[in-house]
C-alpha cells in the first residue's frame, strides 16, 4: 500500500507530538512501514540514535531509537530527515564543467579527468600541490580512506576538513590538558550532575536532545544548578539559575576568576590537586600550587568584573556554585572554540575541574560538545586533519609515524614527514597558485570558510573535484567535477558522536540514478591516480572498519571491540572497547572503567596521555579577541546556528515545514541599539565590516548585548562569512568565527 | 487544509474521556497514548481555524494543557 503525500505529513506530524514527549512511534504511523532500518541522526554531534521507517524502497518516515542515548527523542530535523533524501537538488550523475557549465558525464571521464588533473599537479609541481578537504558529516571510514589515500598513497598531508572550523581548539584543549583527544565523559553525567556550567553553547537550538535531557535533570531536582556564559539571552539561557551575560571576548579573564573563588572559598581539593594536576605556563614551565595562586591574583572578580561585562558579584556566586556542587558538569561549543583563544578557553575550562577533582565522576567532567555527527569520530579519532594520523598519533614524531606506516605496510620513513597545511592556509595557498587540486567530500567551504572574499578567488583557480550531494551547495559554482555520492541511510557505515558513541547508519534504500558510495568512489579515483591498489584494498566500508579497528588497537582509542556484528545488534559503543565482551568506556582515565588503566593501578586516576601521568593546570592570561569593537567598527558581529536550520543549510533547505518557518537569515540587535539608531524590527539594517556587507532584516529585543549583533549563519542568498574575519588560534588554526567587529547602519 | 501534531495534557481520571471525544471528532485522529496523561493526536482543519479549535480543546473537560509540535499548511498554499 502505497502512502500519499497526505497520509505521510500527518505521519510526520504525529511523529513530531511523540518526539516531544520522548518516546518512540508507535500506533498507526508504523503500520505503513514494510521495515525499520537503525541508523544515526544526520545533523548535529548528539548523534541520536534514529529509525528510518521504509516503504516500497523509500525512506517514509524517521523516528528516534530508543535503544540510543536519546532514548527516542529528536528535534524537528531529525524527525524530518525523509525529504531531505528526495530533494529535487540530488546529484545523481556525474557532472563535468565545459564551457563555465556542469554538464554531466559517465563515471569514467569525471574520474579520469580528475586523476590526471591530480597526477600532473604531483608529477609537476610535488604532492604538496594536492589536497583534500573532508567533512564531520563523512563516514568515519571516508576519513580514514581519504586520509590514507593523501598522506601514504599520494605523499601529501594537506589532508583538511571542516572540523578545523568547529572543534580543532577542543582537540587542542584537551591534548594540552590530557595529552589525548576526546572528552572524558558521557552523556549519562547530564543525569548525574547538580550543576550545569554551559559555556558558549546555546544548547537548546544547537543540540535540542541534550537540553531537554538538562532541563530534565534540572526538573527533577531542585538542588541543581544551571550557569549559562552568554553574551546572548539564549533559550539556553532563560532556565539558568545565574546567566553571565558577557561581553563577547573577554571570558577567559571570567574562567581565571571562577579559580580565584574556587580556591579563596577553599572549594578546592587539595588531594586531588596534589596526586593528579601540575601548573604549567605558556611557556610549558613547571609552576607550584603557590604560583598558581599568584597568578590568579591577577584575576579577582573584582579586578576583571568590568572587563568581563558582569558584577563582582555574580562571578563569586558562579565560582560558589561550581565548587561547591557535589558534581558539575561543563559543556561548550563554538562560543569557546571558536576563538583565537579557543584552545586557552579549553584549558581554562578544565582547569575549573581539576582544581576541585570534579572529573571522572558521574556528573563531573569537562565535555565539550561537537557541531557535527562525526567531527570526533571520522576526523578526530581516525586522523583526518594535516597534523594527525589515526588514533591520536601526529604526523611531527617519527616514532607516530614509523607504527603506522608499519600498520600501513608501506615502507619505513616512507610518509611526508612535514604536516600539510591547516585549512586557512590551504585555501590561501589555493589563491597563490601553490596548491593546484582540492578534493572535497561532504563539505560546503564556499559558505563555511571565513572572509569567502579572501578565499574563494582559491576555489576558482584551482582543479576543485567535489564529492557532493546537492548542486545547490554553494562551493559547486567553483567546482569542475561533481561526483554523485550515496546520502546518508543509502550505504552503510558508521558515525562517532560527542561522548565517544560510535553507531552504525544501516543501508535501508538503494541511492537514486548513478550516485555511488563514497568508499568506492575514493578508491577508483586513487587507483587512477597510480596509488598502488595494495594500498585500498576495500570492497566496502566495513572493509575499511575492520583495518581502522587494528590500526587504532595498539593505542588508547583501541576500537578491536567495536566490531560491525556488534554495531549492528547495539545502539552505540563507547570507546576504548578493547575486546568484544567489553561494554565501552563511559569515564575515561579511571581505573575500573578505562581499559587503558590496569586493574592494579595504585591510584585511581591517570592521565595517560601524558608522560607523567598528570593533567596540566595551565596558566592562561587573558587575551583580547582579533578585532575588538572600537570607534569606527563599535559593534561586535557574532554568528551561529538557530534551531531550525542547520550549517549551509544544504538540507535544512530542503524541508518545506522549515523554510518556510525560517526563510532567511536575519540580524539580531539589542532595542537600546536599536533605538539609538532609529531601527525597528524588521527594517533593514547593514552590517559592515573592515571585509564586506551585506543587509539584513532587523529582530529587536533583548537576546543579544548592547554592542553586540548576531546573525545566523545558514543563509546561501546572504553569506555572513564574508564579512566575518580569518584571524586564528596559533595553537588549533581554527578561525575566530565568534567576534569581529562592524558598524551598522539603517538602509 | 492543515495538518497539526498536538499533545494533549489530560487529567488521568479523564483520559479515556477525552480519548473517546478525540476520537468522535471528524478533525482529529488519536496516535497514541503516554503516560496515561499524554494523548498524541493529528488535526486536519483550516489554519484560520486551527487557533479556535485548540482553544475549544484546551477548555474539553479533563484536559490541562495543548501543545502544538508541527503545523503544515501545503495544501493551503
Amino acid at each position: 500500500m502505497s502512502l500519499s503525500r497526505r497520509d505521510f505529513i500527518k505521519q510526520l506530524a504525529a511523529m513530531s507530538a511523540l518526539t516531544a514527549l520522548g518516546i518512540p512511534t508507535k500506533a498507526k504511523a508504523d503500520q505503513n512501514i514494510d521495515f525499520w532500518s537503525k541508523a544515526v541522526c544526520r545533523y548535529c554531534g548528539t548523534g541520536c540514535g534514529v529509525m528510518v521507517g521504509v516503504k516500497d524502497g523509500k525512506v517514509v518516515t524517521v523516528k528516534g531509537d530508543p535503544n540510543n542515548h536519546n532514548k527516542g527523542l529528536l528535534c524537528l530535523k531529525g524527525a524530518l530527515l525523509a525529504p531531505v533524501i528526495y530533494a529535487k537538488e540530488r546529484v545523481t550523475k556525474p557532472l563535468i564543467r565545459r564551457n563555465g557549465k556542469l554538464e554531466p558525464a559517465s563515471w569514467d571521464e569525471a574520474l579520469d579527468l580528475t586523476a590526471r588533473k591530480f597526477r600532473e599537479s604531483i608529477d609537476k609541481f610535488g604532492p604538496e600541490s594536492v589536497g583534500y578537504y573532508g567533512s564531520g558529516q563523512a563516514l568515519t571510514e571516508e576519513t580514514y580512506l581519504a586520509s590514507k589515500i593523501f598522506k601514504a598513497g599520494l605523499k601529501s598531508n594537506n589532508v583538511e576538513g571542516n572540523p578545523r572550523l568547529c572543534m580543532a581548539s577542543a582537540v587542542g584543549g584537551y591534548t594540552t590538558t590530557f595529552g589525548k583527544d576526546e572528552p572524558c565523559g558521557c552523556f549519562e553525567d547530564i543525569d548525574a550532575t547538580s550543576c550545569f556550567f554551559i559555556f558558549g553553547s546555546n544548547t537548546s537550538e544547537c543540540h535540542p536532545v541534550l537540553f531537554r535531557r538538562i532541563a530534565d535533570r534540572k526538573q527533577s531536582d531542585p538542588k541543581v544548578k544551571v550557569i549559562v556564559v552568554d553574551p546572548r539571552t539564549t533559550n539556553t539561557a532563560r532556565i539558568a539559575d545565574l546567566h553571565l551575560k558577557v561581553k563577547a571576548g573577554n571570558d577567559l579573564a571570567l574562567l581565571n576568576a571562577m579559580a580565584y573563588v574556587i580556591f579563596r572559598e577553599e572549594l578546592d581539593d587539595p588531594r586531588f590537586i596534589e596526586r593528579y594536576v601540575h601548573f604549567k605556563d605558556n611557556e610549558k614551565k613547571t609552576h607550584t600550587l603557590e604560583e598558581y595562586l599568584r597568578f590568579l591574583d591577577d584575576y579577582t572578580p573584582e579586578k576583571v568584573a568590568d572587563l568581563v561585562g558582569v558584577t563582582a558579584e555574580d562571578i563569586w556566586r558562579a565560582g560558589r556554585m561550581f565548587g561547591e556542587a557535589p558534581a558539575s558538569l561543563s559543556l561548550w561549543c563554538m562560543g569557546a572554540n571558536q576563538r583565537t583563544r579557543g584552545v586557552w578557553a579549553n584549558n581554562l575550562i578544565s582547569n575549573l575541574h581539576l582544581i576541585t577533582g570534579k572529573i571522572g565522576k558521574p556528573g563531573s567532567s569537562p565535555f565539550s560538545l561537537t557541531g557535527q555527527p562525526n567531527a570526533c569520530g571520522g576526523v578526530r579519532d581516525t586522523g583526518g586533519l594535516s597534523h594527525l594520523l589515526p588514533a591520536g598519533r601526529v604526523i611531527a614524531k617519527k616514532a607516530h609515524r614509523n607504527q603506522v606506516e608499519k600498520q600501513w605496510g608501506i615502507p619505513q620513513d616512507s610518509l611526508n614527514p612535514k604536516p600539510g597545511l591547516h585549512t586557512t592556509a590551504l585555501f590561501e595557498a589555493m589563491s597563490k597558485g601553490e596548491v593546484n587540486c582540492l578534493l572535497t567530500l561532504c563539505t560546503n567551504p564556499a559558505h563555511s570558510l571565513p572572509n569567502l572574499h579572501k578565499f574563494n578567488p582559491g576555489l576558482k583557480q584551482c582543479f576543485l573535484a567535489c564529492i557532493e550531494t546537492f548542486s545547490d551547495a554553494k562551493t559547486l559554482e567553483f567546482a569542475d567535477v561533481v561526483f554523485p555520492p550515496s546520502f546518508w541511510v543509502e550505504r552503510e557505515g558508521v558515525y562517532g558522536c560527542s561522548e565517544r558513541r560510535y553507531a552504525l547508519i544501516g543501508k535501508a534504500i538503494d541511492a537514486p540514478g548513478e550516485c555511488r558510495d563514497s568508499v568506492n568512489i575514493l578508491v577508483d579515483l586513487a587507483v587512477r591516480m597510480g596509488v598502488d591498489p595494495k594500498l585500498v584494498p576495500y570492497k566496502n566500508s566495513e572493509d575499511v572498519w575492520n583495518e581502522w579497528r587494528e590500526v587504532s588497537s595498539s593505542t588508547p582509542y583501541n576500537f578491536m571491540g567495536i566490531t560491525r556484528e556488534r554495531l549492528r545488534k547495539e545502539s552505540g559503543i563507547l570507546w576504548p572497547c578493547p575486546t568484544e565482551d567489553h561494554p565501552g568506556t563511559k569515564r575515561r582515565y579511571v581505573r575500573g572503567e578505562d581499559p587503558n588503566i590496569p586493574a592494579d593501578y595504585p591510584n585511581k586516576y591517570w592521565f595517560y596521555g601524558n608522560e607523567d601521568g598528570r593533567a596540566v593546570v595551565w596558566m592562561r592570561p587573558q587575551k583580547p579577541p582579533a578585532e575588538p569593537a572600537d570607534a569606527e567598527y563599535p559593534f561586535v558581529l557574532t554568528t551561529g546556528r538557530v534551531i531550525d536550520h542547520w550549517h549551509t543549510g544544504t538540507m535544512t533547505n530542503k524541508v518545506p515545514e522549515i523554510n518556510k518557518s525560517f526563510p532567511e537569515a536575519y540580524v539580531e540587535i539589542n532595542d537600546q541599539d536599536a533605538k539609538r539608531l532609529g531601527v525597528q524590527n524588521g527594517d533593514n539594517v547593514e552590517l559592515i565590516s573592515r571585509r564586506g556587507a551585506m543587509v539584513f532584516q532587523a529582530r529587536v529585543g533583548d537576546v543579544c548585548n548592547p554592542g553586540l549583533v548576531f546573525v545566523p549563519w545558514f543563509d546561501p542568498d546572504r553569506l555572513i562569512n564574508e564579512l566575518t574575519i580569518d584571524a586564528i588560534d596559533p595553537g588549533s588554526k581554527q578561525p575566530e568565527f565568534k567576534i569581529c567587529a562592524c558598524k551598522v547602519r539603517k538602509v | 487544509m492543515a495538518i497539526t501534531g498536538i499533545i494533549l495534557h489530560t487529567l488521568g481520571e479523564k483520559t479515556d474521556a477525552v480519548r473517546a471525544m478525540v476520537e468522535q471528532s471528524d478533525d482529529l485522529q488519536f496516535y497514541g497514548l503516554h503516560e496515561e496523561k499524554h494523548l498524541v493526536i493529528v488535526g486536519e482543519m483550516p489554519s484560520r481555524e486551527l487557533k479556535r479549535r485548540l482553544e475549544g480543546l484546551e477548555k474539553t473537560d479533563g484536559v490541562l494543557a495543548v501543545y502544538t509540535t508541527f503545523v503544515n499548511t501545503e495544501d493551503e498554499q
